[in-house]
């Protein structure tokens, strides 16, 4: 285990109400059934873990009444990635029905079906899907594939109610149709592009990333693009002073210490006990106008932010802006796809630049102080250790030792692993000194030996008051 | 093409869908037919006056139609006419006004499935009979060369188009046409003035020129306008005031007015000289159609085909539609029928839907009337139907659509009853050769079935052969 190169980057926790993914899976398949078979075991699964169209696509009973079949349409959770309802072309082929003359079971009807595809296959044109609705989220585009075309497309053009604007946003203003701003495309495509440079950075310098996407419909985006880029998504409401206020709020919360190929590291638990949870580098927000308290947050803190910005929101508001319509959630998915991507590829290049020996990042400063105090407590320690064992050879009788070796059997375990640990951090240091700092340090470390050896002849009174100490003990 | 150059991303946006969405008619004038200004907020209007919207199911699943933000599943999804009008794509309460464009939709799917050829109005003014009276039996279509365009060519009947500059005087009201006046006519009256000057002087250079030739000199000077006097055009004007026709045509053609019904007093041979306001103008009795006279609704140019039945073959009468009476006949107003959607008169003439006879020349007296002609049937569930064909529409004034129906034949009715599966007459066992018997023999024939005759022999065969078949098929069930 390599202590150098430790570094807290993973402080795994939720920033916000630690909803799972599990929670999340049942509201997604509350419609087909009862819910009873999401166990928490498929709840780290990939995104492929969505209801697949065909299950979801079937409705529990056939319902009678306009009412009913209205509420369950209403209940149906508006979700990108998934298709939830079924097309019918036909009679159905789940019951017998009248062909021709004579009547067919499902199987026949089947077997039928397969006789006529395997006959006519090989004619006709190839049907090509251009467009299917779900890969927004299932394969969302990468930066350099997004088009004007493509914005156009998923409705980034789309601003508000002239009368509703900010003009901050006059210079994003392509002009005024059917009542409302457009956007221009060249715009949006060009700060896009931006912002996906601005997260790749992030994610290759191993930043925190968070994406913050708070209104209905807008979880899956978030979710898909956090699990893209390696980052944290935000669905549910902002508890505000998460941030500010974070000493107290996130006080329960976990973290993790990593290498720099993310392994997590151990013995860093003094440090997750003690440390301040952990502030995000970068916070990506789809929906501004319901986050201002985050991205004020984010401000006080020198926090930088990505966010959509609407012909009614305040540019001011982020760092840096992405100006696009940003109550359809297809453009919210191409957008937070894009970005999802780009980290992708900041995580991927950092993760190769890793493997290769160049680490992208530095530790941070509180985990540097850390590790440097730990590393000192332990020298000190050794000494300590060294002029006890000097003092008992020296000043102890024969019937001493006895004793002391029966107080300290059932220790004596401890022991060894104390020596070795500080062995250990001996070897560490040496180590360290030698790889990273060179000489100086060496010295000083070196120095410092030669001196607290020279005082171990003098250091019969240490003896004597250990011996003190461990009578008193008994 | 070819305008001011726009960047790459304005002209993509100039091609897409929401830019060309139409901008929404006027609302429709209410019509006058009822009392008190009948109106309901969600009423179908006469015409639409919103583009009709649609998503594939895909997308609609997701509330995605490509505007502004997606739309709730609840309106969208629980409907089997996935149509919607946009009103305001986003409005200062931050949602999408839409409503159902169902309305709208299905009335021009049901219009097209009737299978209506759209005819310029009939001109019932020509009647008098001098050119031809046979043109007047069939109807024209509104995609006719000679009638369907909108810009003035010299050579053709100008006034024979459907798109004017000027308005229609006579629909216009009191206020709209003093408006008018104050604002369009009187700062053009120098213009006229100067128009006419030179008229004038064509004029005298025309009748000069005439003098001279008959005398045999040369021909004088050609007269200009400058060169009138005072005097001479003052006394022009007053030769006009008195003749009314040139006059109107002068202005009308300078105002670009629509064509008027002709004046009644004015005697007809007035008007056949003058080419300037051509008297064949369809739209004169009634005013232009406020759009191209197909009001895009259908595109065929004629109904003049026969259709193909597979297995009777060609047929002598389309496919009839099932019509539902509307409103019972009320004095002299004939009663309504309503077809696929739209209002229409029942088809006039000696017919189950006219309680009218010609005095003893009812040739059929036995033929019944439809239920609910007299008054409304409040018996028959749904309201009493019968099959009708429906001939042309034309587009009126105010944009309705305004069917003609026709009476259809009984054969048609029972091929479109058998098509429903209400009735069997098809069957694949070995006929019998038919043998015509005396025309007013009815032994052997239920009344009920058998007493719809015609005079025409031709008819009254195929009359005897459809009800020999229903009684064959009657028997049928007695044997199997």
């Amino acid at each position: 285990m390599n202590v150098q190169s430790a570094a807290v980057r993973h402080g795994r926790r939720a920033l916000a109400s630690p909803l799972p993914r599990a929670v999340l899976r049942q509201l997604s398949t509350e419609v087909k059934t009862a819910t009873a078979s999401t166990s928490t075991s498929t709840s780290n699964g990939p995104a492929q873990a969505w209801p697949s169209p065909q299950s979801a696509a079937a409705p529990p009973k056939i319902v009678s009444s306009a009412k009913k079949k209205q509420k369950i349409v209403e209940e149906v959770i508006m979700t990108l990635g998934a298709n939830s309802s079924q097309e019918h072309h036909g009679a159905a082929w789940s019951k017998p029905h009248q062909r021709g003359k004579q009547t067919l079971t499902p199987a026949q009807q089947y077997a039928e079906f397969q006789r006529i595809q395997k006959n006519t296959r090989s004619l006709g044109s190839k049907l090509e899907k251009r467009y299917v609705p779900t890969e927004i989220i299932s394969n969302p585009p990468r930066p350099e594939d997004v088009t004007l075309e493509l914005l156009m497309a998923s409705q980034t053009h789309m601003g508000h109610n002239t009368s509703l604007w900010n003009p901050a946003n006059s210079r994003y203003i392509y002009g005024v149709r059917q009542g409302i701003h457009i956007i221009s495309l060249e715009t949006t495509a060009a700060h896009l592009r931006r912002a996906a440079r601005v997260v790749e950075e992030v994610a290759y310098r191993g930043g925190v990333i968070l994406f913050v996407g708070t209104r209905k419909g807008q979880m899956e985006i978030v979710t898909k693009a956090s699990e893209l880029a390696g980052a944290y998504h935000l669905f549910t409401k902002w508890i505000p002073g998460s941030i500010t206020n974070r000493d107290v709020i996130l006080r329960t919360q976990g973290m993790k210490v990593v290498d720099h190929l993310d392994k997590e590291l151990d013995g860093f638990d003094m440090f997750k006990g003690t440390a301040r949870p952990i502030l995000p580098d970068l916070v990506v927000c789809l929906n501004p106008l319901e986050n201002y308290t985050l991205l004020y947050e984010c401000g006080l803190k020198n926090i930088p932010t990505i966010g959509v910005i609407d012909t009614n929101t305040d540019p001011s508001w982020v760092t840096y802006t992405i100006p696009a319509n940003d109550d359809s959630l297809r453009s919210m998915a191409l957008v937070a796809g894009v970005l999802g991507r780009a980290g992708e590829a900041g995580q991927k290049r950092r993760l190769q630049d890793a493997a290769s020996g160049n680490i992208s990042w530095s530790t941070s400063p509180e985990l540097s102080r850390h590790m440097r105090k730990e590393v000192q407590a332990a020298v000190l320690k050794r000494m300590e250790v060294m002029g006890r064992m000097q003092a008992n050879i020296q000043g102890f009788t024969d019937e001493e030792m006895k004793l002391l070796r029966s107080q300290y059997l059932g220790e004596q375990q401890e022991e060894v692993t104390e020596d070795d640990l500080v062995n250990m951090m001996g070897e560490t240091v040496a180590a360290e000194a030698s790889a990273e700092k060179a000489a100086p340090s060496g010295e000083t470390v070196g120095a410092r030996l030669g001196s607290i050896e020279a005082q171990l002849k003098s250091l019969q009174k240490n003896a004597v008051e250990i011996e003190q100490a461990v009578r008193g003990s008994i | 093409m070819g305008g001011r150059a726009v960047s790459p991303g304005g002209a993509l946006l100039r091609t897409s869908r929401m830019f060309s969405i139409p901008k929404p008619l006027p609302e429709p004038p209410s019509t006058n037919l009822h009392i008190g200004d009948h109106k309901s907020a969600t009423m179908t209007r006469p015409y639409p006056q919103h583009q009709s919207i649609t998503s594939p199911l895909a997308s609609r699943e997701k509330g995605d139609w490509g505007l502004k933000r997606p739309f709730p599943l609840k309106s969208t999804m629980a409907t089997s006419t996935p149509f919607i009008r946009i009103k305001q794509v986003d409005t200062v309460e931050n949602v999408t006004n839409f409503a159902s464009a169902a309305d709208h939709s299905l009335s021009l799917e049901k219009f097209q499935e009737l299978r209506v050829a759209m005819s310029v109005p009939f001109n019932t003014d020509k009647k008098s009979g001098d050119s031809s009276p046979r043109a007047e039996l069939w109807h024209k279509s509104v995609f006719e060369e000679d009638m369907d365009f909108t810009d003035f060519q010299r050579g053709r009947g100008d006034d024979r188009r459907w798109k004017f500059q000027g308005p229609w005087l006579a629909r216009m009201t009191e206020g709209e046409f003093i408006e008018y006046l104050n604002k369009k006519v009187r700062p053009k009256r120098a213009h006229f003035r100067t128009l006419l000057k030179e008229k004038l002087a064509d004029d005298i250079t025309t009748s000069q020129n005439k003098a001279a030739l008959e005398a045999g000199k040369a021909a004088p000077a050609k007269i200009e306008a400058r060169d009138i006097s005072e005097e001479q055009f003052t006394d022009y004007l007053r030769s006009l005031r008195n003749d009314r026709v040139t006059l109107y045509a002068l202005v009308s053609k300078f105002l670009d007015l629509a064509p008027l019904g002709q004046p009644v007093g004015i005697i007809q041979t007035f008007w056949s000289d003058r080419d300037s306001l051509a008297p064949d103008s369809p739209y004169g009795k009634s005013g232009p159609p406020p759009s191209h006279p197909s009001a895009g609704i259908s595109y065929l140019r004629t109904g003049s085909f026969m259709e193909n039945h597979p297995v009777y073959g060609p047929q002598g009468k389309r496919t009839p539609a099932l019509a539902r009476v509307v409103y019972p006949k009320a004095g002299p107003m004939s009663p309504k029928l309503g077809v696929g959607g739209f209002v229409a008169d029942a088809p006039s003439g000696d017919n189950e839907f006219n309680p009218r006879t010609y005095g003893s020349r009812r040739i059929s007296p036995i033929k019944s009337m439809l239920n609910g002609i007299m008054h409304l049937d409040t018996t028959t569930f749904g309201g009493a139907k019968a099959y009708v064909e429906a001939t042309t529409a034309n587009v009126d004034p105010s944009g309705k659509v305004v069917l003609q129906l026709r009476e259809t034949g009984p054969e048609a009715q029972v091929v479109a009853r058998e098509s429903k599966g209400l009735t069997e007459i098809y069957h694949d066992g070995p006929t019998k050769s038919y043998v015509p018997t005396t025309p007013n023999n009815s032994t052997g024939a239920p009344s009920g079935q058998e007493g719809q005759r015609s005079t025409r022999v031709s008819n009254e065969a195929r009359l005897n052969r459809v009800a020999d078949e229903i009684l064959e098929e009657s028997l049928r069930p007695d044997k199997s």
